[in-house]
């Protein structure tokens, strides 16, 4: 149970997957060395077979046979060690000199196993084999043979130090992972536990940083900035909820005063119906906000970016502008568009929100200023961006306000006697952030500049 | 006009079926949406008026089924997502308009006059007529009484979709849509200012108004002598 948790934790599986990477790693090293080291010495063994039967022949074609039987029969008697075999045979087959006998001539090289070799005595290691050759000599033939003891020692010795050097790495490996993993683990350990906190309602607890900058913290300082943005969505809501209840309790009210009149009246029908047609528009208002609320709280939730398309901004205020121009005179205002006419600036938007966030700011600028208020279109472009302009020369807006005013159903203490919801600017927001605009107050000296500030497409 | 009602809750339903029914229009209802799509596909209506969230089968795959089986009918789509994207959604799939909960009902009926006398063959029309008002489409000139009268690009596309609906209401929200392609309720008296302009120009100088302003509801191009 205990080992099949374990083994689901990623940093357990990377340290057991790094372990056996490495031990195989060992093995590959070592195996290398075995096959190439092998070739090697046998290389060696053979080389020394042939300078040795080589010595023994010239001696034959310059002493003679009797000399270089002699010597073989000398040489064979010194072997101690028995790390040679030598035999020399007459032309009929009979036994002249050497440790061994009764082999018969073959052509070219051969592994004598030291098992099967029939020895003139008995010595040496049963284990040897040797590298053995035929040479023709005058009155016979002469065997010289190497035994492969050193390849063995050597072979021996590597297998022994793979035994040690696997063991050492796996320990190695086994240990460094379980700490690595460890740690890991803590990390992992402490997002769970911070991001339950964060679920039963501490939402402003954030993952400790290490510091370190590794990719943990980096998916920590990811994990913080998710808290931070919907600890933000959650206060706004809540901030919202609150302010709706307190903002429709007095359309509301005023809507129940009207119609209690209405019941009471005395039954003159004209008077009764204009009651209710006023109470049909207090309700209109009433959901007129809850839409506006509605399309913020849509628009925030940021689908309508999949219909995004490109967006000839430019175009879109010069419209925008069109339209509103002769509502401005209406109310005694000047709107004017000081856009150079055939500035291309190409975003990538939605071209009705974006429609309503430039009626928007306008139709602000109409209706919170006084008559005779001038009111300034502009599309100017700033390094990679494009920066939509809408001022006029009314009575702005206070500094220590600037933030607030993009709040929901917030609303400035001297425009509480205009109509409106409040609403009007957390749309602007709303469709500034879903495009990844950015949206400045500047004093306009007079009045309001509102800079929004887009992305060349 | 024989129009077929989809919608679950029974409140709206009976409020949209008594009002069609003073207006001297018949309508029968459906309160599901699989029974919707039958009815619309066995019965020959004017016009429907669907809803978009219905038990059974909802309103948008109503009206994808509906269109994929060839039935041109209009289709109005009623409903109380009023969703930025849901009105895109509605249109997509074959839908003809829209209208949001809770409504008033002169919009829909408004709207439901509009949708059945709409004029298909009409559409390649170039030549537009009202009284003495004309509009050529081609080379985008109105006169009156043989006066060429100057419109703005606005004015023109106004005084366009006014001629296209001579003798139906058009509300506030349907010229919003149709003119300045304006999805939302602007706080400022947009409607009414082009209105005025356009009335200046066409209208003031002969002493005739073809433009009337419904009381609470619109404005229609009269085109009775």
């Amino acid at each position: 149970m205990i080992a099949n948790d374990l083994l689901k934790r990623t940093p357990v599986r990377l340290a057991a997957a790094f372990t056996i990477l490495f031990a195989l790693t060992v093995v590959a090293l070592v195996a290398v060395l075995y096959l190439t080291l092998g070739a090697e010495l046998e290389g060696h063994i053979r080389q020394r077979v042939e300078e040795t039967s080589d010595t023994l022949v010239a001696m034959d074609s310059e002493h003679g046979f009797d000399a270089l039987s002699v010597v073989v029969a000398d040489e064979a008697k010194s072997v101690r060690d028995f790390d040679t075999i030598l035999l020399l045979r007459r032309k009929d087959g009979s036994f002249q000199a050497g440790n061994v006998k009764n082999i018969r001539v073959f052509a070219g090289w051969a592994i004598l196993d030291r098992a099967w070799l029939p020895m003139v005595a008995n010595k040496g290691d049963p284990d040897d084999r040797f590298y053995a050759i035929w040479k023709p000599v005058s009155k016979g033939h002469l065997l010289v043979g190497w035994s492969d003891r050193e390849i063995r020692e050597v072979q021996r010795l590597l297998l022994h130090a793979l035994g040690w050097g696997l063991l050492a790495t796996v320990l190695l490996a086994i240990g460094s992972a379980a700490y690595l993993a460890r740690r890991a683990q803590q990390k992992i350990d402490l997002f769970a536990t911070t991001l339950a906190m964060v679920s039963h309602g501490d939402i402003g607890r954030r993952v400790a940083l290490s510091g370190s900058g590794d990719d943990l913290d980096h998916v920590a300082a990811q994990i913080n900035g998710t808290l931070a943005h919907l600890q933000k969505l959650i206060e706004n809501v809540n901030q919202a909820s609150s302010d709706i209840a307190h903002d429709l309790k007095k359309p509301i009210g005023r809507l129940r005063r009207r119609l209690e009149v209405a019941l009471r009246g005395t039954g003159d029908v004209g008077d009764m119906r204009a009651r209710i047609a006023e109470s049909l528009e207090d309700l209109d208002s009433i959901v007129e906000t809850f839409e506006a609320l509605l399309r913020i709280t849509q628009i925030e939730a940021g689908a309508r970016r999949s219909r995004f398309r490109s967006v000839d901004l430019g175009q879109l205020l010069a419209e925008v502008a069109d339209i509103y121009e002769p509502v401005a005179e209406e109310s005694g205002d000047r709107l004017k568009s000081t856009m150079r006419t055939h500035a291309n600036a190409e975003i990538h938007g939605d071209h009705e929100l974006l429609t309503q966030l430039f009626a928007n700011l306008i139709e602000n600028a109409i209706r919170h200023s006084p008559t005779g208020t001038q009111i300034g279109v502009d599309l100017v472009t700033q390094g990679n961006r494009h920066v939509a302009v809408v001022c006029d020369t009314g009575p702005g807006i206070p500094i220590q306000e600037r933030d607030n005013v993009f709040r929901r159903l917030y609303r400035l203490e001297r425009a509480r006697k205009t109509p409106g919801s409040g609403l009007g600017l957390s749309l602007v927001a709303a469709i500034a952030d879903l495009h990844g605009a950015s949206v400045q107050l500047e004093d306009n000296e007079p009045g309001l500049r509102i800079k929004v500030s887009f992305a060349k497409a | 006009m024989r129009i077929l009602i989809v919608e679950d809750d029974p409140e709206t339903a009976a409020y949209v079926l008594s009002g069609l029914a003073e207006e001297g229009h018949v309508a029968e209802i459906v309160d599901d949406g699989r029974d919707g799509l039958s009815q619309a596909m066995d019965e020959i209506y004017d016009i429907l008026v669907i809803d978009r969230m219905l038990p059974g089968l909802d309103g948008l795959s109503l009206v994808r089924a509906l269109r994929a089986a060839g039935h041109r009918a209009p289709v109005l789509f009623l409903t109380s997502l009023g969703g930025v994207d849901d009105r895109v959604d509605g249109l997509n799939v074959g839908g003809d308009d829209y209208l949001v909960k809770p409504f008033a009902f002169s919009e829909l009926m408004a709207r439901i006059n509009a949708l059945a006398r709409r004029p298909h063959l009409r559409d390649a029309e170039t030549v537009l007529r009202v009284c003495d008002l004309e509009m050529d489409l081609i080379a985008r000139k109105v006169t009156r009484r043989g006066d060429v009268i100057d419109l703005r690009p606005r004015e023109f596309r106004l005084l366009e979709v006014l001629m296209r609906n001579k003798g139906r209401i058009l509300t506030r929200t349907m010229l919003l849509e149709r003119v300045w392609s304006f999805h939302f309720e602007p706080r400022t008296s947009v409607v009414e200012t082009h209105i005025s302009r356009l009335r200046t120009k066409i209208d003031r100088p002969y002493g005739k108004e073809l433009i009337r302003t419904v009381r609470g509801c619109g404005y229609t191009m009269h085109d009775r002598q």
